[in-house]
């Protein structure tokens, strides 16, 4: 209509929006998420930071990715093992064909395996036990077997990670579920869901995954996550649940109702919107007990098996090697700070999306 | 009447069970309102008229349900019986057949969406429209509720509009579907004095242009005055006097009703005395007096009649009808 009037208003800002704002005045807050940004970089690029497969390689005339095997054994592809590389790709790459080329990880480093004498050209074999201090070469030292510790913090991280965001992932979708339920349709459905919740809060989710780990055959990490997601989410249930009670009273719902919306609209369209904000936060502060977990298990041992990385088995193997502080410092100060980042994060995103508590503040 | 009126309710009987027992907050309310009408529905707060309105539409929180009665909608030349409707039929009535206005325009809209996906979301519900032509039948609704700058306000949340333009949006999404029937729940209480006389100009209007029936719930009889056709008088959860709208604001016969007139703020009584009060408070539904629930207020009541005996609805005059036992001696 009037391009100038349309110029002097502020533009349209929703919810979210706001929170954002709010939450970018907060400077430990943005320090918390840059770390969890970083760290998520780090998990999904790990194979390219640290690593003994090429990121890129050209091998007799074609494009690879071997890399990528760290993520998955048959990502890495066929001609290697037919060609006898046994995963020393340096020495086979110019062997086995002049013309090829290869783009390095950034550390020349495996996380599962020692790396050997001239495996990369006049590089000599990984110190091993107390010689394994940190130094240029391996820069969070080696392990008693010589496996660098820098390499496994690396690739510990997407395991890292990838328990938080999957077992809380799970843990948000059955609490939402759970806790809509019971706050929106009340009564004995309510009684019900309720019961239920405070059954599965009595469960204590360390000694459930050590009785799976003592049951099941292969406990793989995938199963951990499980458990920690299927038994994680009473917290956040029963907020959801608050907030439908509340919610489902409002104004606006009885407005949606007598427009004509039916149940699944208005609990899924109506309410949630307004009730995310406040479960978000016990989500983040679920991942940082999620990472906790899995560090605790694998210190005691219970963890992924062997071959997997994770920061909680360096630290296991430390236990018995109490003199490598290395092993110890490393690992301990990844989970601390990656827990600390993300309590962090929780608290700012709770004060950014919660009008009493920035009332209170002022 | 000659036609079948668009929706009548008979005999509506709404409780609400609580521990204190069967508390009846709508006792036998009848209405009938025809198509196109304004039919206002008056009464002090508590005196079961929203009760009436959600009771509608079924919507009646949760320890209140209807006993008994019936409310029939008149659609497509059928005669549809709410009280007994699945509810998977009751939601396209709903939004659909009959709109509602809520009294509180700053709580009514969902604070995460913008208005212009609200009204289009009404849209949706009751009609298969692709997401452009909601959002465009959206922006019409807007032009059609004189909302200034529609293009702009489309996009808007609600806590970027004042009291006033919520209202008039909750108006556009209550008239979306253009609804047969529009129950307006106190539309004008939470606003403020000249941003009222707006509305009700506007719902006026719309009711002209678009044919849609209005009941009117207020406790304000300056609204009524302007607006209706019909008005009927509810007092402690019954209806005490029905009539049109002018023939009621020059001859009331029930008490209550001649109280309420003399208990307004009049232009004609310039320099008078202090404004007439009826003494008491409307009692609460556990606290009904039995007979005439108004006798103990009234300074006409005669024992032990008035005590004893629930006085009938009588017709006096053609379309005028009173609760009361001598409504024909108390009315000047």
């Amino acid at each position: 209509m009037k391009p100038h009037d349309a110029s002097s208003r502020p533009p349209s800002r929703g919810f979210w929006a706001e929170a954002w704002a709010r939450y970018r005045s907060r400077p430990i807050g943005m320090i918390a998420l840059a770390f969890v940004v970083l760290l998520t970089v780090v998990a999904a690029f790990a194979p390219a930071i640290a690593g003994t497969k090429p990121v890129v390689c050209r091998y007799k005339g074609r494009l690879y990715m071997p890399c990528l095997g760290y993520f998955n054994r048959r990502w890495e592809a066929p001609v290697f093992t037919k060609d006898r590389f046994r995963g020393t790709y340096p020495q086979n790459l110019k062997d086995k064909d002049p013309d090829s080329w290869a783009i390095w990880p950034l550390i020349f480093q495996d996380p599962y395996r020692r790396v050997r004498d001239n495996e990369w050209p006049g590089r000599p074999e990984n110190p091993s036990r107390d010689e394994g201090r940190p130094n240029a070469i391996n820069l969070f030292g080696t392990d008693q077997y010589g496996v660098d510790v820098f390499a496994k913090m690396v690739h510990g991280t997407t395991i890292a990670l990838l328990v938080g965001f999957v077992s809380m992932g799970l843990a948000g979708s059955i609490g939402i579920i759970v806790g809509a339920i019971g706050g929106y349709f009340g009564g004995w459905v309510d009684m019900l869901t309720s019961r239920l919740t405070e059954v599965v809060m009595c469960i204590p989710t360390l000694v459930l995954i050590l009785a799976l780990v003592a049951v099941v055959e292969k406990p793989t990490i995938w199963k951990t996550m499980a458990i920690i997601g299927a038994t994680g989410w009473t917290g956040i249930a029963r907020l959801t649940r608050a907030e439908f009670l509340r919610l489902k009273e409002s104004e606006f719902v009885m407005a949606a109702r007598a427009a004509g919306a039916g149940p699944v609209r208005i609990m899924l369209r109506h309410i949630l919107p307004n009730a995310l904000a406040p479960v978000l936060v016990p989500i983040t502060f679920g991942i940082a007990a999620a990472i906790l977990i899995e560090g605790s298990l694998s210190f005691l041992g219970f963890g992924p098996p062997p071959p997997t990385a994770s920061w909680g088995s360096i630290l296991n193997s430390a236990r018995s090697n109490l003199q490598l502080w290395w092993l110890v410092v490393f690992p301990g100060a990844g989970i601390f700070l990656t827990v600390l980042a993300y309590n962090l994060v929780g608290e700012a995103l709770q004060e950014a999306t919660d009008p009493r508590l920035r009332e209170a503040r002022k | 009447m000659t036609t079948a009126p668009l929706l009548s309710i008979h005999n509506l009987v709404t409780v609400f069970q609580t521990p204190a027992g069967r508390l009846p907050a709508v006792d036998g309310v009848s209405l009938a309102i025809g198509r196109g009408r304004t039919l206002g529905l008056v009464g002090e707060s508590g005196c079961g008229k929203s009760v009436t309105a959600m009771s509608i539409l079924r919507l009646v929180a949760s320890p209140g349900r209807i006993e008994s009665g019936s409310i029939q909608l008149a659609v497509d030349g059928e005669s549809l019986e709410l009280t007994s409707l699945p509810e998977r039929r009751l939601r396209e009535i709903r939004g659909g057949r009959i709109g509602m206005i809520f009294q509180e325009p700053m709580t009514s809209l969902n604070p995460v969406f913008t208005v212009g996906d609200q009204i289009a979301e009404v849209v949706r519900l009751h009609h298969r429209a692709t997401r452009a032509a909601a959002r465009a039948r959206a922006l019409e609704m807007l032009k059609l509720v004189r909302v200034a700058d529609p293009e702009q306000r489309l996009d808007a949340y609600p806590h970027q509009l004042s009291g006033g333009m919520r209202q008039r949006v909750m108006i556009a999404m209550a008239l979306a579907c253009e609804p047969d029937l529009v129950i307006a729940d106190e539309p004008t209480t939470a606003l403020d004095v000249t941003i009222q006389a707006q509305i009700l100009e506007l719902l006026d209007d719309l009711r002209h242009r678009l044919g849609t029936a209005i009941l009117l719930i207020t406790h304000d009889l300056g609204v009524v005055a302007e607006t209706c056709d019909d008005v009927a008088v509810m007092y402690a959860g019954r209806i005490i006097e029905q009539a049109p709208a002018a023939e009621l604001f020059s001859r009331p016969l029930h008490p209550y009703t001649i109280g309420l007139l003399a208990a307004r703020p009049d232009a004609d009584r310039r320099g008078g005395g202090p404004l007439t009060t009826i003494p008491g408070m409307v009692p609460p539904p556990q606290e009904f007096p039995s007979g005439c629930r108004f006798h103990p207020r009234c300074s006409h009541a005669q024992q032990p009649r008035c005590d004893g005996e629930v006085p009938p609805l009588r017709e006096l005059s053609p379309g005028h009808f009173v609760r009361c036992h001598y409504a024909e001696e108390i009315s000047p």
